[in-house]
């Protein structure tokens, strides 16, 4: 009866990787011919390991965008973990994870019982909590637990253990966007908050995860940061929050909610580290990476114009 | 009884929706609930399926009394609602959105994708609906959409279904269709609450109707009983042949003043040619999309013509683009109210004071004209809390009220009306309707377009019938039928 076979839902929800999947592709290609080395095995691996824990706070950050909200206060929250766990005592860990839950949760409440907008709530939030991680540790430094300084060193399979472990967490994020009742939550809360609690979905419920998600995902990324640094940093998270919601965007992912998945955005990560990393090895300067880095967002992101949920 | 409604009321801050409103359904009938725009139906519906709750009187389903805070609930309780608004998600799949909310899950707690297509291809082939479960929602026809909605119901084997205007966005095919399988659900045992302002089709499937009036019951009928005189004048308190303004005679059009001539738009074939008085109102009448609103566009836009002119005031047209037409003096009520005539977020004063703005330089200070909007709101009797409530929150009847009160602040000479009364309820229909006429007398013509033919006939001095983007016929509103009108708009010949 159809003339063409109609698009799935959850073809829908892959396409919208393709984009940014094609331009790594393309980009592979560019460097692979001009700088070789920027695909030798240790550099893409070490390219990794730099990304582990924007990759961590990518995936909160989706969890959000899937909501149709967005994460400010990430960037503060790694950087406020890394201050806290540099402070070395036996509760360090779990105090961090504990206030990071705790930045999750205000931004949840705030967005669902005060009606304040996500941007607005979790750029307080992020300013807040900014101010906590200066109070902790006002200038870099401290150390971090052995356990810690061993986790960032060791290999397994020849692969850097953090790296190993980012890709269980994109694993496991996958797993639950595509796959949980929660993910399928998700995409209905975003695509429209009223339809979905009529069509009988707890999206209060929904949209609080999403928030203590994110902030348990940055917790995770400033724990991995303060390993690799071995010390903390109250300003090292500053751009994590832009740099997560361009991924994201880049990634096809649509800042509106409903559509997307975490296989994008996890190569816009990719893609904006290889990028910057090939830019490097060709001698570009910093100001000219910045103006190339910007003008190729805008390319890509154009190419997935915000839309109608689902069409 | 599978459902009572006790005396219930429901207040929104100072605003009384519903008055004491009681209904029965029994098992096995569909009772319609009638009522103008604003009479307090989807309120009571909203009720009924648990979206709000009253503020008083009772619930009774199944024989218990209810007492609920979420829709959830009323669905546990075997109440499926089919909104107007779709509460399908469009980004989801079919079979996502049958299920969504108690997705069948596999022994690792995840979704059984598997299983939850498996079922409802079943389901939707149980409600005549072939198609892949997988698909995406939003790609679906609004028919299938509410297919979709009604197979819903029927998964979670509701006892009682309430459908909002079903038919508004249905062709007659489709509506056909869905009357069919409204009746199997009949048939079933179902209880059927049936909301629709459409009175044909009530008489074709409803058994009995309870009739609202300002937030009170006013009546119930028998369907058998009763007739559309009678509905009509319980609902709106007054009979159909008052709807309608008298009409002078042709004697008494005045002076043209628009005349097209052999004009031929861009994109159609044409030639249109005809004149509107000054003290007329003409009607644009035809097939759906034959060009009707090209034409009206071409006179207010001043589209580029392939050939032709267009005289306005017995001068040659130049204008380009709408603030072009503003200022030549014509207004525009557009047939997509809330896409092209309103600005929803604004207030009403705003709304009404924006046909003020062209001609206006950006640095200007935007013209408030407090007075004039706050005379002409009266004068309409737009009814709103206050002229700074937003616009949004109005009726269709009062929005289309506002719409004319922005051409009267600005006082143009000739307004356009493209399908007066869309969504609007019956008592406003006669005063926008009287409101026309009025204008006509004063001196400025009026040219509308409708699909509803009735409208037409009753309203119009002169109907013009276009075909093909060519006008093919004329006859005088007083005398015309819908007949000589279709039958010149399927098959007459260019003139």
């Amino acid at each position: 009866m159809k003339l063409m076979k109609a698009t799935t839902a959850v073809r829908m929800r892959r396409i919208t990787a393709l984009p940014v999947i094609l331009l790594i592709i393309i980009l592979a290609c560019i460097l692979g011919y001009f700088s070789p080395h920027a695909l030798a095995t240790q550099n893409l691996i070490n390219i990794l390991n730099q990304q582990v824990s924007l990759i961590l706070v990518t995936i909160g950050q989706v969890l959000v965008i899937l909501t149709s909200g967005l994460d400010l206060s990430v960037g503060s929250v790694v950087s406020m973990t890394t201050a806290i766990v540099s402070h070395n005592t036996p509760y360090s860990v779990p105090l961090a994870m504990a206030a990071a839950l705790s930045v999750g949760l205000v931004n949840a409440m705030g967005i669902l019982y005060l009606g304040v907008h996500p941007i607005l709530m979790t750029l307080s939030t992020m300013t807040a909590v900014q101010g906590i991680a200066l109070y902790v540790r006002p200038i870099p430094g401290g150390e971090v637990a052995d356990w810690m300084s061993w986790y960032a060193s060791a290999e397994y399979f020849g692969l850097p253990l953090p790296v190993l472990f980012a890709a269980f967490a994109v694993i496991v994020g996958t797993v639950i966007i595509t796959r949980s009742r929660f993910g399928l939550h998700l995409m209905a809360t975003g695509a429209s908050e009223e339809s979905a609690l009529l069509g009988g979905v707890n999206t209060r419920r929904v949209i609080a995860s999403a928030y203590l998600f994110s902030s348990f995902f940055a917790c995770l990324a400033g724990l991995n940061l303060a390993a690799r640094l071995a010390s903390g940093d109250p300003l090292v998270g500053n751009a994590f929050a832009i740099d997560s919601i361009a991924a994201t965007a880049l990634g096809g992912t649509q800042l509106s909610g409903g559509l997307g998945g975490l296989t994008g955005p996890v190569t816009g990560v990719l893609f904006l580290a290889l990028l910057g990393n090939g830019l490097n090895l060709l001698n570009i300067s910093t100001y000219y990476q910045m103006l190339i880095t910007g003008g190729l967002l805008v390319l890509a992101v154009s190419t997935h114009r915000r839309k109608q949920p689902g069409l | 009884m599978l459902l009572e409604v006790q005396d219930i009321t429901k207040a929104f801050g100072p605003v009384q929706a519903l008055r004491g409103v009681s209904l029965k359904l029994k098992p096995g009938s569909i009772h319609a609930v009638l009522g103008e725009n604003g009479a307090g139906k989807s309120t009571l519906m909203k009720i009924i399926s648990g979206v709000y709750p009253p503020s008083s009187g009772t619930l009774i389903i199944g024989g218990e009394e209810v007492n609920w805070s979420a829709a959830e609930q009323a669905r546990a309780a075997g109440v499926s609602t089919i909104f107007q608004e779709f509460i399908l998600l469009p980004n989801l799949s079919v079979a996502e959105n049958l299920f969504l909310g108690r997705e069948p899950r596999n022994a690792l707690g995840m979704i059984d994708r598997q299983a939850m297509a498996k079922e409802s291809q079943t389901i939707l082939r149980d409600v005549g609906l072939d198609l892949d479960p997988n698909v995406l929602t939003g790609s679906l026809r609004v028919a299938e959409q509410q297919m979709v909605e009604i197979a819903k119901g029927v998964m979670r084997d509701a006892k009682i279904f309430v459908f909002d205007e079903p038919t508004a966005a249905l062709g007659d095919r489709e509506a056909g269709k869905l009357f069919d399988l409204i009746r199997r659900l009949q048939s079933e045992g179902k209880g059927i609450l049936y909301i629709s302002h459409r009175l044909p089709e009530l008489f074709d499937i409803c058994d009995e109707v309870t009739v609202l009036k300002d937030g009170q019951y006013a009546g119930h009928f028998q369907m058998s009983e009763t007739n559309s005189e009678e509905l009509v004048t319980t609902m709106v308190g007054r009979s159909l042949d008052q709807l309608y303004p008298h009409r002078k005679g042709p004697e008494e059009a005045g002076p043209p003043l628009v005349e097209l001539r052999d004009v031929v738009v861009e994109g159609l074939k044409g030639p249109v040619n005809f004149t509107i008085g000054r003290n007329e109102i003409v009607g644009l009448a035809g097939l759906e999309g034959q060009g009707q609103i090209e034409i009206t566009r071409a006179i207010f836009e001043g589209h580029t013509l392939v050939s032709g002119e267009i005289k306005f005031d017995g001068k040659d047209f130049s204008h380009t683009g709408p603030s072009g037409g503003i200022r030549a003096g014509i207004g525009l009520i557009p047939e997509d109210r809330k896409a092209e005539g309103l600005f929803l977020s604004l207030s009403v004063a705003r709304n009404i004071s924006a046909g003020l703005l062209p001609g206006l330089g950006l640095a200007r200070l935007a013209p408030t004209q407090r007075r004039e909007i706050a005379e002409q709101v009266k004068r309409l009797r737009v009814r709103l809390r206050n002229v700074n409530q937003s616009i949004g929150e109005l009726s269709g009847g009062n929005q289309q009220k506002a719409l004319l009160a922005r051409w009267l602040v600005r006082g143009v000479k000739h307004l356009i009306c493209e399908e007066p009364t869309r969504g609007v309820d019956i008592g406003a229909k006669s005063e926008i309707y009287a409101l026309l006429r009025e204008l006509a007398d004063s001196g400025v013509p009026v040219l509308v377009t409708s699909r509803e033919l009735p409208e037409l006939i009753g309203l119009c001095d002169r109907i013009i019938v276009v075909r093909n983007g060519a006008t093919v016929a004329e006859f005088r509103g007083e005398g015309a039928t819908e007949e000589m009108i279709m039958a010149a708009a399927v098959e007459g010949e260019p003139a």
